[in-house]
């Protein structure tokens, strides 16, 4: 049994999606093209995640086995459109560059594989735990991936396009729109994310030869 | 007991009846907030760029008119919102907001007349769900397709090509121009019926 900080702390590394738990690769490939997009679906995510892990949790002994699946997507539907609504009065701008990708985290299979792996079977407090960790590692990885991807495809980092929070880190010539315009194309998101996975593997084969 | 038919309906339907008003409460405080964004951040710029040479001699936007378009099938209310400018005491341009099924979704169109010539000022797509590449492109100001309908005279109606009419689909888009289309022919439609009327206030 793990502790309370490792229940935490494995979605940040061990378990990372969508890394090393290869669930939710949908949204990581569509959204990532900034990293705004990226850090704005990952939250939206861990919002979801952790409202949803907490309900389930707290009711996984009132729901009939025979029809969990079914009460879990009520569930998690209902966050999502809580957060849909929320995010297009508060948040317009970043509704808008994830568009549909935000009701589509009712079938990101993240939220519904921890509620059925791991909410229905453990308590509140480590649902949340578990949730959190998850859901943190995700906007983490997606942060990272849409970074990358924004920072080669067009010299920039967008923070928070509401608030005009942009950095130029590349400056591009006059009238020149894209420096490297493959990282932001569909298939940039693929390379992105296999390098991202290379070096990751990487890291985890060195600290296992070293311990 | 939990694997009683009955419980499990019963366990089933309380929780969908709880997310059901937990969803009424969070669409009742956010709708007025997303509505007034809309006009603020779409339909104002949008009127601007439209009307903004005419001078007009009031705030069109603070005069809105909310218009009864009756029931839909399913027996919903429909409503949209007319946006009348006014020059010398006299109704002289009006935009309307109209929406039509598309390829994967209602594609929201703000449409605006110059009444006087009975003419299309403009069209502006507000939103909608296309497919990216093809019926997105209703998004872009800059696509002939959207174009096309400013300086149109609408008195003889607005119709697609296949139709006898002028407007010219956009390729690979057939679905998604009929639905923009149908859009700007029901504002017009509304405005023949409706402004004449509103005029007179």
């Amino acid at each position: 049994m793990r502790t309370l900080t490792q229940e935490f702390t494995k979605g940040l590394w061990e378990q990372i999606p969508p890394f090393r738990l290869v669930l939710g690769l949908c949204p990581t490939l569509a959204v990532t093209k900034s990293l705004e997009g990226g850090w704005g679906m990952g939250l939206a995510t861990t919002f979801v995640l952790v409202c949803s892990n907490i309900l389930i949790s707290a009711l996984r002994n009132v729901i009939p086995p025979k029809v969990r699946i079914a009460t879990f997507i009520v569930i998690i539907a209902t966050f999502v459109v809580i957060t849909e609504l929320v995010m297009k009065a508060y948040t317009p701008m970043l509704s808008e560059t994830l568009g549909v990708f935000i009701p589509l985290i009712v079938v990101n299979c993240i939220i519904l594989g921890r509620a059925e792996a791991f909410a229905s079977k453990n308590g509140m407090g480590r649902s949340l735990l578990d949730g959190l960790g998850i859901g943190l590692g995700f906007t983490l990885a997606l942060a990272v991936l849409g970074g990358l991807r924004e920072l080669l495809g067009t010299g920039k980092l967008t923070m928070f396009a509401q608030a005009n929070l942009d950095l130029t880190i590349i400056p591009l010539g006059e009238g020149r729109e894209f420096l490297f315009k493959f990282m932001v194309d569909p298939p940039g998101a693929f390379v992105c994310l296999g390098a991202m996975l290379l070096l990751m593997n990487l890291i985890s084969e060195r600290s296992a030869k070293a311990a | 007991m939990r694997n009683k038919i009955w419980f499990m309906a019963v366990v089933l339907g309380i929780v969908a009846f709880l997310a059901g008003l937990a969803l009424a409460g969070v669409k009742g405080m956010t709708t007025p907030i997303i509505e007034k964004r809309i006009l603020e951040q779409k339909i104002k710029p949008s009127l601007d760029e439209f009307f903004g040479s005419l001078d007009l001699e009031n705030d069109c936007i603070e005069d809105r008119q909310v218009l009864d378009l009756g029931k839909d099938a399913r027996g919903r209310k429909q409503v949209t919102t007319l946006f009348l400018g006014k020059k010398g005491g006299k109704v002289v341009v009006a935009a309307l907001k109209t929406k039509a099924a598309g390829f994967g979704g209602d594609i929201e169109v703000l449409t605006a007349f110059s009444l006087d010539d009975k003419k299309i000022l403009g069209v502006k797509t507000l939103s909608q769900s296309e497919t990216m590449g093809l019926g997105a492109r209703v998004s872009n100001d800059a696509e002939p397709f959207i174009q096309q309908f400013s300086g149109m005279n609408y008195s003889d109606g607005v119709a697609m090509r296949s139709n006898g009419g002028l407007v010219d689909a956009i390729s690979g888009a057939t679905v998604s121009s009929v639905a923009f289309t149908a859009a700007v022919i029901r504002a017009t439609e509304l405005v023949e019926t409706n402004v004449g009327s509103a005029a007179a206030n």
